[in-house]
C-alpha cells in the first residue's frame, strides 16, 4: 500500500505573500502516474517538493500510507525524486552516482552492485558506468538520474519536469521507456509536465492547477473530453480550444446560440433541455475544439442530434493563416464572432485572404457560464447525459 | 560535363586551380604574418608592463645582493656591480631567521585551517539551511567587517592578557581563527552551487555533515585553495597584533623579525633587504602553487558553468 492523501494543502513562502500552493486536496492511489499540469507559476513543483519534504507544508495535511508526514525527514518518506536539471554529482562516476543513496544507507556491496546493474540494464546505460556526467550527452544524463532514482527501490517515485531539457525526439523515446518502467515496477508516480503530449498518454490522472488550486483532476480522456471549466477546456489540447461568447435564445420550441455575429446555431437536443431552462436570454460562453469544425458533406453529428438542425451549424471565416502538419492541415480564421482554428484534412480548399465556410459539430460542443467560467453540464465526479 | 566545368570556373571568379592554390598561400602567409606582428606586440607591452610591476620587487632583490657601500653613491646603480651573498649570510647569523620563519609558518598555516574549517562550515548553514534568523545573524557577521582592526586591538589584547596567553602560539592563532570575510566569499561561492545537488543528496539520505564531506568540499576545491592562499598571505603578512602580543624572540614572527635587523646594528639597508627578500620567498612560493586555484575561485561565480 503506497497511497498519499494531500488534504487543503496550502503553501505561503513569506508571510504576508501570496499564497503559491491554496487548498490542494488530492488523493493518490497505488501504482497511480499522476501528471501535474497548468501554467508556469501555478505551484506544480511546489506542490511537488511539498510531497518530497523539501519544503514545510504552511498548512492542511499530507498523509503517506496513513500517517500524518507533514514532519517526516525527506529521507524518511521512501521517496525518489528526479530533477529537471539531472542533478548529478559531476565528480562521480555514473556508477557512484547510482549507488550513493545505497552507499549511505549502508547497504552489502553486492546487493548495491547488483541493483545498479539492474537499473543500468533497464535503462541502456551499462557501458557509461564509468563515465563522469560531464562527458555524458543530456539523454544520457536524464537516464542516469532516473536510474539514480530507480536503483532506490522506493514505491513513489516524484518527477519535476524530466524531459524538458531534451529534444522531441529524444523525449518522445524517453517517454515511451517511462511508460514502461511505471508498468513494470508498478510504483507511484508523480510526474510534473509542461508537455500535453506527456501528460494525455503517460497519465493516469491529470492534475490541472492554476494560480495555486486545482481546477480539476481526472482521467486524461475525462479532463479532455469533459472539461471543468474553461481553463481547463483552454489549457488542455493543442491547438487550444475556441471560445466564442454567446446568448441562448428559446424562439420557439427549439433552443438556439445566437453568436455575437447575429449567427443562429441550434442546440441539439441533450443539451437543450437545461440551457432552456436556466439560460434563456443570458450569456454564455461556446467551446468547441478545433477537431469539431468540418468541411461541407461532413457526414453528421456523432450521433444524438435529435431533431436539431445540422444545416444551421455553420460559421464563416476569413482564413489569415493555414499550416500544414503532415497528416492534416490546420485553418485560422476571422469571423465577427470570434477568431477560431480548425483542424481539417490535407485536402481542404482554401487559401489565405478567401472566405470559408465550415461546420460546427454541436454535438461535441462545451457551454461555459460566462460570469464563472464553469462547464454548466459539468458534475463532479462523472459528467451527465 | 562541360556545363559543370563552365559553372566551376564561374564560381571561382575564372581562376584556375593552380593560380587559386597561389592565391590562397598568400593571402594564409599575409594572415600569418600579421598574427605574429600582433602577438610581438602583446608581448612587448605585457613584458613593459610588469617590469613596471616588478620593479619594487627586482630593485629590492639587487639591493639585497649589493655590498653596502655600493647603494650610498651619487651614480645610477640599479644592479649590483659586485654581487655577494654576504648581507644574507650576515641576516641569517644575526637574528634567528629561521626561528622566525618556522614560526610564521606555523602560526599562519593553523589560521589558514582554522578560518576554512570555520568559514566554511558557517557559511554552508548561511547557503543551504533554513532557521529563524538567519538573515539577520548574517547582517551581524557582515557588520563585523565594518569595525577596523585597530579600533579592537587594544580591548582584545586586555581580553588575552586576562587570559594570562600573551607572548605564546595561542595568542597569535586564536583571534583570527574565523573571519567575516571568509563566511561571506565562501557564502557566495556556495550560492551559485545548485541546490538541487543538496536537496538530492537529502532526499537520497545523506546528512548535512556527509554532504559536506562527499560532495561539497570535492567541487568547492578551488574556492578552497583560493581562500587558503589569501588567508596564508594576510596571516603571513600580519604585523600589528604579533607585535603588541610577543615579546620574547622566541615567538616572533618574520615580519617583526625583520625590523630586528633593523635595531640590532646601525642602519642598513643591505642587509634588511635580504630578509625581506628571504621572508617573502614562502609567500611567493604558496601563491605561485596556489594561483590556479585562486584564479579560478575568484571567477568561478562569475560565469555559469
Ligand atoms: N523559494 C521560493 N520563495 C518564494 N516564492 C517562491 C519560491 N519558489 C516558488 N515561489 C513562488 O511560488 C509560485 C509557484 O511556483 P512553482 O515553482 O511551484 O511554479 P511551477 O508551477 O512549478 O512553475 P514552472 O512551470 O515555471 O516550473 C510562484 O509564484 C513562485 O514565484
Ligand atoms: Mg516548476
Amino acid at each position: 500500500m503506497s497511497e498519499i492523501v494531500l488534504k487543503n494543502v496550502c503553501k505561503q513562502y513569506e508571510k504576508g505573500q501570496q499564497y503559491a500552493v491554496q487548498d490542494v486536496s488530492l488523493r493518490i492511489g497505488e501504482g497511480e502516474f499522476v501528471i501535474f499540469v497548468g501554467p508556469s507559476g501555478c505551484g506544480k513543483s511546489t506542490t511537488l517538493r511539498m510531497i518530497a519534504g523539501l519544503e514545510e507544508i504552511s498548512r492542511g495535511e499530507l498523509w503517506m500510507d496513513g500517517a500524518l508526514c507533514n514532519y517526516v525527514e525527506p529521507k524518511e518518506r521512501g521517496l525518489a525524486m528526479v530533477f529537471q536539471n539531472y542533478a548529478l554529482y559531476p565528480h562521480m562516476n555514473v556508477y557512484d552516482n547510482l549507488a550513493f543513496s545505497l552507499q549511505i544507507r549502508k547497504m552489502d556491496k553486492k546487493e548495491i552492485d547488483r541493483r545498479v546493474h539492474e537499473a543500468a540494464g533497464m535503462l541502456g546505460i551499462e557501458h557509461l558506468l564509468r563515465q563522469r556526467p560531464g562527458s555524458l550527452s543530456g539523454g544520457q544524463k536524464q537516464r542516469v538520474a532516473i536510474g539514480s532514482a530507480l536503483v532506490r527501490n522506493v514505491k513513489v517515485f516524484l518527477l519535476d519536469e524530466p524531459l524538458s531539457n531534451l529534444d522531441a525526439k529524444l523525449r518522445a523515446q524517453m517517454r515511451v521507456e517511462l511508460a514502461e518502467i511505471h508498468r513494470k515496477l508498478g510504483a507511484t508516480m508523480i510526474y510534473v509536465t509542461h508537455d500535453q503530449t506527456e501528460a494525455m498518454t503517460l497519465g493516469t490522472k491529470i492534475v490541472v492547477m492554476d494560480q495555486g488550486r486545482i481546477r480539476q483532476a481526472d482521467r486524461p480522456a475525462e479532463i479532455y473530453n469533459h472539461p471543468a471549466d474553461r481553463f481547463v477546456a483552454g489549457f488542455i489540447g493543442s491547438p487550444s480550444m475556441n471560445f466564442f461568447k454567446g446568448t441562448i435564445r428559446v424562439p420557439g420550441r427549439a433552443a438556439f446560440l445566437e453568436l455575437e455575429d447575429g449567427t443562429m446555431l441550434e442546440v441539439p437536443e441533450n443539451r437543450a433541455g437545461l440551457l432552456e431552462e436556466k439560460y434563456a436570454g443570458q450569456r454564455v460562453v461556446l467551446g468547441i475544439r478545433p477537431e469539431d469544425l468540418h468541411e461541407a458533406g461532413w457526414p453528421g453529428g456523432s450521433g444524438k442530434t435529435g431533431h436539431a438542425d445540422r444545416s444551421s451549424w455553420k460559421l464563416e471565416g476569413e482564413i489569415v493563416a493555414r499550416e500544414m502538419l503532415g497528416s492534416e492541415c490546420m485553418l485560422y480564421l476571422e469571423s465577427d464572432a470570434g477568431d477560431f482554428a480548425a483542424r481539417l484534412p490535407v485536402a481542404v480548399r482554401g487559401a489565405v485572404g478567401e472566405k470559408k465556410q465550415l461546420y460546427l459539430d454541436m454535438t461535441r460542443a462545451h457551454y461555459f457560464d460566462a460570469q464563472t467560467e464553469k462547464n454548466i453540464f459539468y458534475r463532479e465526479g462523472r459528467d451527465l447525459v | 560535363m562541360s556545363t559543370q566545368t563552365n559553372a566551376m570556373a564561374l564560381r571561382r571568379g575564372g581562376y584556375s586551380e593552380a593560380e587559386l592554390g597561389r592565391l590562397h598561400e598568400e593571402m594564409n602567409r599575409c594572415a600569418l604574418r600579421k598574427k605574429h606582428v600582433q602577438t610581438g606586440l602583446l608581448v612587448a607591452a605585457n613584458t613593459l608592463v610588469a617590469l613596471v610591476i616588478l620593479f619594487p620587487l627586482l630593485y629590492s632583490v639587487s639591493v639585497a645582493l649589493m655590498p653596502s657601500n655600493e647603494l650610498f653613491t651619487m651614480e645610477m646603480n640599479l644592479i649590483p656591480k659586485h654581487p655577494t651573498f654576504e648581507n644574507f649570510i650576515r641576516a641569517w647569523t644575526q637574528v634567528p631567521l629561521l626561528r622566525f620563519i618556522i614560526n610564521s609558518f606555523l602560526v599562519a598555516g593553523s589560521i589558514t585551517l582554522g578560518q576554512i574549517l570555520t568559514c566554511s562550515l558557517a557559511a554552508f548553514a548561511f547557503a543551504f539551511l533554513e532557521f529563524r534568523g538567519k538573515n539577520v545573524l548574517f547582517l551581524l557577521v557582515m557588520a563585523t567587517m565594518m569595525v577596523p582592526g585597530e579600533a579592537t586591538i587594544l580591548s582584545n589584547y586586555l581580553t588575552v592578557s586576562g587570559m594570562g596567553i600573551l607572548d605564546t602560539y595561542s595568542v597569535l592563532i586564536l583571534p583570527s581563527l574565523t573571519s567575516a570575510m571568509g563566511i561571506f566569499l565562501f557564502r557566495q561561492f556556495y550560492l551559485s552551487f545548485p541546490m538541487s545537488l543538496f536537496e538530492s543528496a537529502k532526499l537520497d539520505g545523506c546528512t548535512n555533515l556527509r554532504f559536506i564531506v562527499t560532495i561539497l568540499i570535492p567541487l568547492t576545491k578551488s574556492a578552497i585553495g583560493a581562500m587558503a592562499v589569501y588567508t596564508f598571505i594576510n596571516a603571513w603578512n600580519m604585523y600589528m597584533w604579533p607585535l603588541l602580543v610577543t615579546g620574547s624572540e622566541n615567538m616572533r614572527t618574520v615580519q617583526i623579525g625583520i625590523s630586528m635587523l633593523n635595531s640590532v646594528d646601525a642602519q642598513s639597508v643591505t642587509l634588511m633587504m635580504a630578509g625581506v627578500v628571504t621572508i617573502i620567498l614562502p609567500s611567493m612560493v604558496i601563491f605561485i602553487a596556489g594561483q590556479k586555484s585562486l584564479i579560478k575561485g575568484m571567477f568561478s561565480g562569475a560565469v555559469k558553468g
